[in-house]
């Protein structure tokens, strides 16, 4: 499980980087980095098996979420909006894994936080089958 | 239709009449059967959810199209938030918005700090209870409610 949650990450960070530069990071960003960012997080994961005591297919749901510190949340939409062209039917190239499905699932949201921070962000359900 | 000696004349007649049954009373055990998942991750949500005065977990409802309901019954906003600021007077409330039809069911808590926690924070990374609630609602789909899925497809009673 936790491989294909590493592996799952690294994949998201390849296919967005070129796009939305380095700052995307992994369920928090460290606290010295200033805003714009990405976060990406693995929210739950679904196993189906066959005989064998290894999943042979894992349904992720993963939460990609910008933050940005303006008065309003058209930076945050802007970083999102382009992480969802890349994120929606992406080709992820998953070390281990063939990724079947790359999709929104519902759960667009956005709002801003007590530090004022907005945040936009969505849900996506990756499937994956061992290799 | 005969073949020959010794043939059988047979013949197949559709009954549509159950089958009418069947769709006629289908909306309502659609309904019926998204309100039984609805209350389930409900439920789910407040076993898991994070605690600390409990206000976020106990507002936890299901918005329907005809009304709200908690633990699978009828309930209001007001009686919602009069409970939660019961156990939490600074907190504050973000009502789901009511559903267009009678097959789609909102679940979450009132308590507005749910998207804080659920989704994340700058300084504070997604706490997903509500995502989990899900997969368990959909792993039991086949068992818990299995009476109220077979109920849309073969119940043509009202």
């Amino acid at each position: 499980m936790a491989d294909s949650w590493n592996a799952l990450g690294s994949a998201v960070y390849s296919r967005l980087a070129p796009y939305l530069g380095s700052a995307l990071f992994d369920a928090i960003a460290p606290g010295a980095v200033q805003p714009p960012f990405g976060v990406w997080q693995v929210l739950v994961t679904d196993d189906e098996y066959k005989f064998g005591s290894t999943p042979v297919m894992e349904s992720i749901d993963v939460q990609l979420r910008f933050v940005s510190d303006r008065d309003w949340p058209d930076r945050a939409r802007a970083m999102y909006g382009t992480a969802h062209t890349y994120m929606q039917d992406a080709p992820l190239s998953v070390s281990g894994y063939r990724v079947l499905r790359c999709r929104r699932r519902g759960g667009k949201f956005q709002y801003m936080d007590t530090g004022n921070f907005w945040h936009v962000g969505a849900v996506y359900q990756v499937d994956l089958e061992a290799t | 239709m005969a073949t020959g000696k010794g043939s059988r004349v047979s013949r197949v007649q559709k009954n549509t009449a159950t089958l009418s049954a069947i769709r006629k009373a289908m909306p309502e055990n659609a309904q019926a059967l998204v309100l039984d998942m609805a209350t389930d991750m409900g439920e789910q949500f407040a076993i898991l959810a994070p605690r600390d005065t409990g206000s976020m977990a106990e507002s936890t409802y299901v918005q329907a199209k005809d009304g709200a309901y908690q633990d699978g019954k009828p309930t209001s906003i007001g009686a919602i938030e009069v409970m939660a600021r019961a156990l939490n007077p600074d907190v504050e409330f973000t009502p789901l918005p009511i559903p267009t039809n009678d097959t789609t069911a909102y679940v979450a808590p009132l308590a507005k700090h749910y998207e804080y926690v659920e989704f994340g924070t700058r300084y504070m990374a997604a706490r997903p209870t509500m995502a989990t609630a899900k997969a368990i609602v959909r792993r039991n789909m086949m068992t818990k409610h299995k009476a109220a899925l077979e109920r849309v497809a073969t119940d043509g009673r009202r």
